[in-house]
């Protein structure tokens, strides 16, 4: 019995090691490639480079004018986060604690909820319009308040979820030493919302990061591309020079990345918490 | 921000008519989502209904409403239907792959192996990794010199390589292959987390009873399991059925319109400046999104009552 459990045993730690290694294959073998010479990509690709060919990056770095897309990027995510988060919160605080007007309150909850079914293509059509009308398109402004109301469904979802959790005894001492609503949701609650805030940030942080399809509908112009794009388009001009492609890639999957392996364990709880909650 | 003036909270909460503290600063903070979600979510997607009874082209405000015209248009429309065909497969196909390998990943996960740490974390990173760089990772390993010919032809099976992104009938396949990879992590997370919460009470008592094995498992285990499935099932159905940015990166929808999807083919729509058309398939693809997930879900959920 103990000896059959073993070989079990042994059995699955082959299996899941194989399993690991053949998924981070496909990152560790463009890293080894994005290292190799023009000749020796075509001659033995796989293989670990022969010698380490750094100009592939100068030239990645270059073509994809690296750091203003990082800093695009971090600009587009950083704003859309910061401020989502914020009103989220604030809006899933009301419709949870409004003391008049309910019906008024949970109509508007239903109608953030409305984003769950609606997939954002069904927006896009109207928005290419819209924008234009507002003055909008192309520009950072328009894209951050599309990326916030597109989240809006889950964040308001989560927060209210967690806000109905807390005891409204807390709230109710404040207002008798004299606070108003907007000064209990700052000073009381905001501060408790820290686990579900973070479930969030890390949530839309990727997403924002991570979103190709509305940055390519309503960003033109190569000034303002963000780092899905600018792989996007990098590929059109190197579709056959992997080495470098595969430079370009790994540039722009190592912020994230390495935020991945410092943070992974908030990572990994944020987004489990995230799914499990939504 | 604070009211200076003090006053009776209970006497004021009891007062019937709207005051500011019992409405209108909830409506103050709720204010700020409510106009950006108008503006940027609700408002576009009413007026995609209207926009979708038109043949409005995206340049001039000179359009014509045409009734149900691009309704009609999507029924005949070979490649909508092509399109239709290839989410559907699409979806159920990622969504039973994606599940039945993440199930066995989190088991395995479950089980008392060496470097679970190290092992969750190279299954899991591909999550973090966008859209693009997958599909043009992917791209590669089914290029004509790529990683799988290469292979093939290192063993002999030379006569197998193929462009298989070039061929109409593995396209789609290898599109579901790279989107099963990046997810299988995500998903097997959630299982591993219900599997950790299945307390060993519940184990023992079955074994005693003598479910050992596949049995275990098939009525123990899988069955305490419901919650995470419904989680996973409905996410990867949602999250695929409007699969844009994967297939648009790796295939454009091609060979033919062997991987066009909903999604991919109201972008063409729109980049060929039939916006109303546009429009109307992406109502109906709202309205299949509907109704799908108020089937599985009811499905699902009448299955988690039933453990």
């Amino acid at each position: 019995m103990t000896l059959k459990r073993e070989k079990t045993q042994i059995v699955i730690q082959i299996i899941m090691t194989l399993f690991a290694v053949i998924i981070i294959y496909p990152m560790i073998m463009i890293l080894l490639m994005s290292f190799k010479s023009d000749a020796e990509i075509v001659t033995s690709p796989l293989t670990i480079p022969s010698e380490f060919v750094f100009a592939n990056y100068a030239e990645a770095w270059d073509s994809m004018n690296y750091l203003r897309v990082l800093g695009n990027s971090t600009f587009l995510t950083v704003c859309t986060v910061a401020i989502g988060t914020m009103i989220y919160s604030m809006a899933g605080y009301a419709v949870v604690r409004a003391k008049r007007g309910k019906i008024f309150f949970s109509c508007v909850f239903y109608m953030f909820l409305a984003g769950l079914v609606i997939p954002p293509q069904v927006t896009l059509v109207p928005l290419v319009v819209w924008l234009k009308a507002l003055h909008l398109s192309n520009t950072f402004q328009g894209l951050i308040g599309v990326m916030i109301a597109g989240g809006t469904a889950t964040g308001v979802f989560l927060i209210r979820n967690f806000i109905s959790t807390i005891p409204q005894a807390l709230e109710e001492a404040a207002v008798i030493d004299g606070c108003s609503p907007i000064g209990v949701f700052f000073r009381i609650i905001f501060p408790l919302l820290k686990p579900i805030v973070v479930t969030l940030v890390i949530m839309n942080s990727i997403n924002v990061w991570n979103d190709f399809m509305h940055p390519l509908l309503l960003l033109q112009g190569a000034a303002a591309r963000t780092v899905p794009l600018a792989v996007y388009f990098f590929k059109g001009e190197f579709t056959t020079q992997w080495n470098v492609l595969f430079a370009g890639l790994t540039l722009s999957i190592i912020p994230l990345l390495v935020v991945y392996f410092i943070l992974q364990r908030h990572i990994m709880g944020g987004l489990m918490s995230g799914a499990v909650k939504s | 921000m604070e009211r200076q003036i003090s006053m009776n909270p209970k006497r004021d909460l009891r007062k019937r008519r709207l005051n500011f503290e019992n409405f209108y600063a909830y409506l103050i903070m709720a204010l700020p989502l409510l106009i950006v979600y108008l503006i940027f979510f609700f408002i576009p997607s009413i007026s995609s209904f209207f926009i979708s009874f038109t043949n409005y082209n995206g340049i001039s405000l000179d359009f014509d409403m045409v009734g149900l015209k691009n309704y009609q248009t999507m029924l005949q429309d070979q490649v909508f239907r092509a399109s239709f065909t290839n989410t559907f497969v699409f979806t159920i196909v990622v969504s039973l792959l994606q599940n039945l390998l993440s199930l066995l990943t989190a088991l395995g996960l479950n089980a008392r192996i060496r470097m679970r740490g190290a092992i969750r974390t190279m299954i899991f990173a591909p999550v973090l990794i966008n859209a693009v760089v997958t599909a043009y990772i992917w791209t590669y390993i089914f290029d004509t010199n790529g990683l799988i010919n290469t292979l093939l032809r290192a063993v002999g099976l030379g006569g197998l390589a193929q462009t298989w992104l070039g061929n109409p009938d593995y396209a789609l396949g290898c599109v579901i292959v790279a989107h099963v990879w990046r997810f299988i992590g995500y998903s097997a997370l959630i299982y591993l987390a219900n599997l950790q919460s299945i307390s060993s009470d519940v184990l023992e008592a079955a074994e005693i009873d003598g479910a050992v094995g596949w049995k275990r498992f098939r009525y123990v285990v899988f069955p305490l399991l419901a919650p995470a499935t419904t989680i996973n099932i409905i996410t990867s159905i949602a999250g695929t059925f409007k699969v844009f940015d994967i297939i648009f990166a790796m295939t454009e929808g091609g060979p033919g319109n062997a991987t066009e999807t909903i999604a991919t083919y109201i972008v063409r729509n729109m980049n060929e400046n039939l916006y109303g058309y546009a429009a109307a398939i992406s109502i109906a693809l709202f309205f299949i999104i509907l109704v799908i997930n108020v089937f599985v879900y009811g499905f699902l959920k009448k299955r988690e009552t039933q453990v």
